[in-house]
Order: structure tokens, then sequence, then C-alpha cells
């Protein structure tokens, strides 16, 4: 008996859900500070019924323009037990039927579309920024992906009214429609430049789509653009972190994070795709890749969230290859052996792209002994309390110790980031109470949070200026600011 | 004429203008007049009337009166014989209707279709600089008509446009750089160059006449070295320019332009018109006020080409521009928005009037520049520094001290430059510590006054802080 495609399609994903459930139950919560600022986001919504506008915690209290319908929806499905964990793993895992879906439109091949939805469902980067997370990127990702997919087959009607829909909801998830915008325009110059004919219909529907996102984007933003004007698309990131973002990842873990296979196979089908066969759907994602880099270029995009997208891209495009070899393996000596292909290609994503998947998932972040302290915290301080905590505990500070923080990586909206970041930096490695006091009083701190964590952070053993008279160590960790 | 299409097409356009140029000042909570130009002109209006007419002595604390003529004086002559409440906000939306018409009666006369024609007028409405010149009095409101007026009559062959070629440098050169670079493409299109030396003539002969004796007198006026970054901002009002064109009225104008482009070199000169302008825009930001009439006719082609063109989707073609013409009124809308908001806010018209009770003579208050004119004409006192760059006393040296002042901790410093311009009052606003200035609570001039025995606060309100310096 031959088993269906759909037989391995639903294996991969039970493997893919199976491996995600597996890491996200092993800690106890989430593993990027990004996540409880989602968590109190869809907490706030669970408890208010409506969205929030206004942050009383981060930066002391600041507005959120932020758009919120992924938070609404996961509060909707605050039902289902432990659904933080459950639901965003089944996002995550539901890539594999997108991959699958577009490879296929791409092959017409099932051997090939199955080994691709296979190494989509383990990009080690991808897996870095999903497992035991609330994130956004995953339900972006996939809707991004199905909205290629519709225009790919925009003739038909189901992908039409699909495109309609989706055009409309994806920036109610988040800014990065414009990396879709970019693409189509990228879409357009490729097409041009080689001579490749789009049709009426798809120009219509790509403009339609182009203002749509354009218009909501100036809805939901329209402050922040009154603002700050077109600075505002650098989301208000202080420089030293800039830097830093682009600064972090070196070209080898840049390739290891993304997957060795996806680089070669995706640069082949490239190749084959855009220079050799002209093929329609392989030029759309050149152009999404084109898109990514142009962004990152620009640093509009993270680089941590760009090389995500350019490892999914690449491996969509992999399908190609992996088609193409197929068909050429037939033709050479080695016809023979065929039928093995599948099986060195499983094994090449097993070692390539499962194992260091395997590795990143063992390695992200546990943040146990954090919140803990937080919620003590939260226990024995007053309400009305200030926490001195790094950038990256700011949403862990306000989500678990409901007190407020300096900072957080919620920029946007925020006055004096790159001061405040300064100042932060400054109350952890001075060496002079002064300069110290400078920062804690200018924003009236009551509480010094510093753990191993923070000190290997900034390359302390402690806080230099702490004495006896002005600070308190009230529990391990947690000093009071008493001057 | 009465019920028909036409009549109803033109009291819809009548009722819609004086709808959007009524609104601004309907929903603006202060109740004070919109932005800083209607009390320039108040106060210079005054000054013409005691035939001062050679010196200012609130702006820059002294400086020549080197302002163009022309919008003082009409202002002057205007607040003679109608309340100064109806000058700032009834005169402009009638000038706006007036402007309008004749906006209409050009594009007519340049052989647009009726429709292309009805379309760029509602979009003309629509557009923020037309909102931003006809819904309070300002520097743009009257020279706007004028042009308009020019060119009709121009496209006319009314004699009387060279007399107001003639005007036009009175209300400022850069108007006439302006019009004379219009008058040549239009000259060029009608083979007529002839006809554009002659106002070319009429021109520099006016701009002589205007600018010779303050040349001759002041000589050329020092160029500000500090505002040009800002400049660049005001293009987009989606963006938060001032009076800037919306992002969605150009996406329009392009879709008109590619139909345009159908027909190639035919409209050659609706292309030189545009590159013109946006080179001069380079120079002059302010003239995307004008560029928006321009605009407004090319977004209009180009919203008929999307209703009448065959697209393969006829849903896709009616959401397209539905989004498009949400996203023309969603621009108006945030402006209309934004524009009421400027200053003076209510706080800061008390405050200033609290100044003036205060002290009857006309001491120096230092502040934000922005906040210049308002020091000069609420509170009648001298200003540090205002917005009139033009022959303004030492300006950059001046400013380099107002920014010292502004950002200096030292004591000793920024009691020299207070001594220097015998400073004798500072305003610090909520919006200057938030962004404006300073963005933190005891940057610079904040420190020293929280922590000076030399100042001391004699007025605040929510939004603004009234300090007195102690000799």
């Amino acid at each position: 008996m031959k088993l269906k495609p759909s037989f391995y399609l639903t294996l991969i994903i039970l493997f893919t859900l199976l491996f995600r459930l597996y890491f996200a139950f092993s800690i106890s919560g989430f593993s990027s500070d990004e996540s409880y600022f989602h968590l109190r986001l869809i907490n706030y919504i669970q408890e208010h019924k409506f969205i929030m506008f206004y942050d009383p915690l981060g930066y002391q209290g600041h507005e959120v323009y932020y758009p919120q319908l992924f938070h609404i929806l996961m509060a909707i499905f605050s039902f289902i037990p432990f659904f933080l964990k459950i639901i965003p793993a089944l996002i995550a895992s539901s890539l594999v039927i997108v991959v699958y879906l577009i490879a296929k439109k791409i092959t017409k091949d099932n051997t090939s579309s199955l080994l691709t939805a296979f190494l989509a469902a383990f990009i080690p980067i991808e897996i870095k920024n999903s497992v035991n997370q609330i994130s956004v990127y995953t339900l972006i990702i996939p809707i991004i992906l199905i909205l290629y997919l519709s225009l790919i087959s925009i003739e038909q009607k189901k992908y039409f009214n699909l495109f309609i829909i989706l055009s409309f909801i994806l920036p109610l998830f988040h800014p990065l429609s414009f990396l879709f915008i970019f693409s189509l325009i990228f879409y357009f110059i490729l097409s041009n430049t080689e001579s490749l004919f789009i049709s009426k219909y798809r120009k219509e529907i790509i403009a339609f789509s182009f203002f749509l996102i354009l218009i909501i984007n100036f809805l939901i933003y329209k402050n922040i653009f009154l603002q700050y004007g077109l600075s505002s698309i650098w989301q208000n990131i202080p420089d030293p972190l800039f830097s830093q973002y682009f600064n972090n990842i070196n070209i080898l873990e840049a390739i290891y994070l993304m997957g060795a296979l996806p680089i070669i196979l995706g640069s082949l089908g490239i190749f084959f795709g855009l220079f050799k066969e002209k093929d329609d759907s392989i030029i759309l994602l050149t152009a999404a890749i084109l898109a990514t880099l142009f962004l990152l270029s620009i640093k509009v995009l993270n680089l941590q969230i760009g090389i995500l997208f350019l490892s999914i891209f690449l491996v969509i495009i992999s399908s190609l290859s992996i088609l193409k070899i197929n068909e050429y393996l037939k033709i050479t000596k080695f016809s023979r052996f065929k039928n093995y292909l599948p099986f060195i290609l499983i094994l090449l994503i097993i070692v390539l792209a499962f194992i260091p998947s395997y590795f990143v998932a063992k390695s992200i972040p546990n943040y146990k002994s954090q919140i803990e302290t937080f919620q003590w915290i939260k226990e024995n301080t007053p309400e009305n309390s200030t926490i001195l905590v790094p950038l990256e505990l700011g949403n862990i500070l306000t989500s678990v110790a409901e007190r407020k923080n300096i900072l957080d990586t919620n920029f946007l909206s925020s006055r004096n980031v790159e001061e405040r970041y300064e100042d932060v930096n400054t109350a952890y490695v001075t060496f002079s109470k002064i300069k110290a006091f400078e920062s804690l009083r200018k924003y009236e701190v009551n509480y010094i949070f510093i753990d191993d964590y923070v000190k290997n952070k900034y390359k302390i053993t402690k806080l230099l200026y702490i004495d006896d008279k002005c600070f308190e160590e009230i529990k391990n960790d947690v000093y009071k600011v008493l001057c | 004429m009465m019920f028909t299409k036409s009549y109803a097409r033109v009291i819809f356009l009548i009722a819609l203008t004086i709808v959007i140029l009524l609104l601004p000042n309907l929903i603006r909570i202060s109740g004070t007049y919109i932005g800083e130009d209607p009390y320039f002109y108040i106060r210079v209006a005054d000054t013409i009337k005691d035939d001062n007419i050679e010196y200012d002595e609130l702006s820059y604390s002294g400086r020549p009166f080197a302002y163009s003529p022309a919008q003082p004086l009409i202002f002057s002559y205007l607040k003679k014989v109608l309340p100064e409440q109806m000058i700032i906000n009834i005169i402009p939306i009638i000038l706006g209707l007036i402007s309008l018409y004749l906006f209409y009666l050009i594009l007519k006369e340049l052989k647009v279709e009726p429709n292309v024609n009805y379309l760029s007028l509602i979009i003309l409405i629509l557009s923020p600089p037309f909102i931003y010149i006809f819904s309070s009095y300002n520097t743009f409101t009257v020279i706007t008509l004028i042009i308009l007026l020019t060119f009709y009559l121009l496209i006319k062959k009314n004699m009387v446009s060279y007399l107001l070629f003639f005007i036009i440098p009175f209300f400022g050169y850069q108007y006439s750089l302006l019009t004379l670079i219009l008058a040549l493409v239009y000259s060029i299109k009608e083979k007529n160059t002839k006809g554009f030396y002659i106002i070319l003539l009429i021109s520099l002969l006016s701009l002589l006449i205007v600018y010779l004796p303050s040349l001759s007198k002041y000589g050329l006026s020092e160029s500000s070295k500090f505002d040009k970054a800002l400049k660049y901002k005001s293009l987009f009002s989606d963006l938060g320019g001032e009076a800037g064109i919306s992002i969605f009225m150009i996406f329009l104008s392009l879709f008109g332009l590619s139909y345009l482009w159908k027909s190639k070199y035919k409209h050659f000169f609706i292309y030189v018109t545009l590159i013109l302008f946006i080179i001069l825009i380079f120079y002059y930001p302010s003239f995307i006020i004008y560029l928006s009439f321009l605009l407004s006719f090319l977004a209009a082609v180009g919203m008929i080409y999307i209703i009448r063109s065959k697209w393969e989707s006829e849903t896709i073609r009616k959401l397209t521009m539905w989004i498009l013409i949400l996203g023309l009124i969603f621009s108006s809308y945030n402006f209309v928005r934004e524009i009421s908001l400027q200053e003076p806010s209510h706080e800061l018209y008390l405050a200033l009037n609290f100044l003036r009770g205060y002290d009857s003579s006309q001491n120096v208050v230092f502040s934000h520049y922005s906040y210049g004119i308002f020091i000069n004409t609420i509170a009648n006192k001298k200003n540090f520094m205002d917005t009139k760059f033009l022959y303004a006393p030492n300006l950059n040296k001046r400013y380099q001290d107002y920014m010292t002042l502004l950002y200096t901790r030292n004591a000793d410093l920024a009691e020299s430059i207070i001594n220097k311009y015998e400073i004798k009052y500072i305003i610090i606003t909520k919006k200057m510590k938030q962004g404006l200035v300073w963005n933190q609570e005891d940057e610079g001039l904040l420190f020293i006054l929280n922590t000076g025995k030399s100042y001391n606060k004699i007025y605040y309100n929510d939004e603004v802080e009234v300090w007195r310096i102690r000799k």
C-alpha cells in the first residue's frame, strides 16, 4: 500500500509539534523577554476585554503603539489549558503545511515538497525565535507565506479571497507587513528586468494590496509618523543598541542558524528558477529575499529576524533544487540510486538541520531565577516602585513583578530611549556613587536588581558604589535604595 | 440652472470648502488664532498704523523693518474696515473659495475635461496645503489667490496680469521666482517668449523697487545656517509636515502620470512643470503648497483613470479606488486635527497675557524661537529670536548664543549671555521639556533655573512656566 503525501506531512507536523512542546514544557516560564510583553498584552485583553493603549509600567508609563490582533486571538484561546505553550507551538508547526503547499506549487512533485516541508520544520533560527516563546513572528511568517501562495495562484477564486482577507489582516498583526509591500515592489522590478510578463490581474491585486497595507499602517501608526516622521521606521532604537543588534551575529553563526542546506539548495534554486527557467514563483520568492536584504541593509529589520525570513524563503526555493537534483540524477549513470535520494536528503536534514535545531532549542534561555525574584519583588515591594533592571529583563519585570522599569524593548513610543539606555548602563557599571545616584534619582529608582545574568552582561562582580548607608540588600540579588 | 447636476456640484464644492476650512477653528480648544502668522500681522499692522515702518522694536529685541510689505499692508488695510477675528478666520475662507474658482477657471481654460476639473477641485479642497492656506490668515493666503489670478489672466491674455506680476514681488522674492518659472514654461508652451520677456522685465523692475532699498541699506541678509535640516521634514503632512502634501495624493498622481504617459510627449509641459517644482522645493520647501495644485489635477486624472479603465477584477478596482479616497480623507482628517492643535495653546496665551500685565515695559523674553512672535504680540515684549530670519540682526551668532543658553549648565556662562542680551524673563513650556529643546528634567538651562538663586518663577500653569531674572 502506497502511503499518501498527507500522511507524511502529518507525520512531519506531529514530529515538529512534539519537538516544540517537549522544549516548551521543559521550562516553566517563557524563553524570551519579548514573550512577557505579549503575555502582558494578552492578560490585559483577557482582564479588560479591550486592547492596551497605555502601559503604566514600561518606561514608568508610556503609550502603546502596537497592533494587538495577535493578542486578541491568543486571548480568545485562553480557555485551553496551557494555551500560551500549546497555541504558539501549533502555529509554528503550521509553517510546515504552508511551505509544503508552496513547494508543491513550484515543483508539482510530492517528494520534493515533503522534503522541503521537513527541512522547514527544523530551521535553527526559527526554532531559536519560536520555541517556548510567545512571538508574533510565529503567526506573521505563515501569513506572509500564504499571501505569496495566494499570489502565485491568484487566478483561483479561493486564493483571491484569501489574498484580500490576509492583506487586510497582516498589518493588524505587525509592522512587518512593510516587508511584504517591499517584496511586491522588488517583484515588479525583477519581472521587468527579466522581461517577464505579469498579468494585469496580478498587477491590479498587487496595487490593491500595496495601498491597503499602507493605509492600515498609517492608521495604526499615525501618531508615531506625525511625531517622528520617516525616522519612525527605525523604531527609535538607541544607537548603541542598533550597532549591537547588527554586530552580535558573525557569518559562521548566521550560516549555522540558517542551516547549510537552505543556503546551498536555496542558492541553487534561485539559479535555476531565476536565470534558467524564469519561474514566476521563484522570482516572487527572490523578490522577498531582496526585500529582506534591503530592509536589513537600511537597518529597518533586526538581523535575527532578517536571517529568519531569509532562511525560510531559501528553504522554500530549495524545493526546486531538490526536484532538479532528482531529475538530473535520473539522466546520469547514478540513476539506479535515485530511490535513495530522499533518504540521503533526510539524513542530511537530520544532520544539518535537526541536530543544530535540537542544540539551539536546548540552549534557549530560562528565566526561572529572575522570575522567582520578580515574584518576590511583587509580594514585598510597594506597588508604585521603580526597579532598575537591564533592558533585556524590562518586560519580564513589568509582567511578573508588575513594577515600573526604566526601559524595555518597546522603544517606539518612548522618549529619551538612548539616554535611559545609557543611564541604566551607568547605574550598573559606574564606580562613582555620585554618577550612580544621578541616574537612580533621575528615575526615582527604589530597588536595584543584580543577579548573575546582570553581572555577566556588564562584566562586573558587584555594584561598586554600594554601601550600607544608602543601600540595603533586602534579598539576594535585590538592593533597596535608601538615600 | 437650479437643480441641475452642475448646480448641485457647485453647491457641494462651496459647502465642502466652507466645512473643511471651518473645521480647524471649530475643533480648536484653545480659542486663540491658529499659528504665529495672525499674531505677526496683528502686531505689524499696528506698527504700520503708527507709521513706524523703519524699525521693529520687538522682534530680535529690535531689528530693521525689512519684511515683505504687501501682506502687512493688506492686513492693515483690512483691519481698518473689518473686525480682526473676521480677517483672520473668515476672510481666508472667502479667499479660498475665490481661489478655488480661479483654479477651476484655469483648468477650464487649459481644456481640462469637466469631470477631471471637478475632481481636481475636490482633491484640492481635501489637500492639507489648501486647508493650511485658507483656514486661517497666513503668509500664503493672499499671495496664493494673486498667483492664481495672475495665471488666469495670463492665459486669458489680459494685460492686468502684467500688473499682477509687478505686484507679486511685494509679497516676497520667492513668489516672483516661482511665477517667473511657471510663466516661462507657459510662454514656451504657447510659443510666446516675447510675452515672457515683458513679464521678466516687469518682475525685475518690481524686485528692484522692493529690494534695492533694503539691499543698499543693509546689504544681503545673513542666511541661517541652522534650519536647513528642518526644512525637508515638512514635505508630507502624513509624516508631520506643517503644510505638506498627502502621500495618498502622490499615489493617485502617479496613476495620473502613468495615464498621461500613454500619450507620451503630448503632456510634456506637465512633466517639465512637475520637475521644476521638485527642483524648486529643494530650495524653498514651502513651495510644496503650490505643488499640491498640480498634484490635485494629476490625482484627479489618476482617479478618473481608475474609474474608467477596465480592470480584470471589478472588485479590486473599486476597493483600490476606495482605499485611495479613504487615504485622502484620512490625511485631511489628520491634518485638520494637527492644525487645530497649533500654538499658541490656551496655557501659553494665559502665561503671555500674565506677563503683559505683570510688566508694562518691553523687556526681553527668552524662549524657544517658535514662540518669539507670540511673545511680541501677546506679551508685548521683546523676543530673543523668532522665525523671521530675513535681515535678523547677527542671526547666526544670536542662534549660537541661544543654543548655548539652552544647553549650558554653566551658570556663569548663562549669566553672561543673559546680561549680553538684557534678558529679563524666560519662558519654558512643556513642549520644550518634552523634546522640542530638552529631553530630561535637569538638562541645560532647566538645571540652572532650578538651582540658581537669580531666577524666580513668577507664573506657571500646566503647560508654561515664566521665570524672572533678578538683577
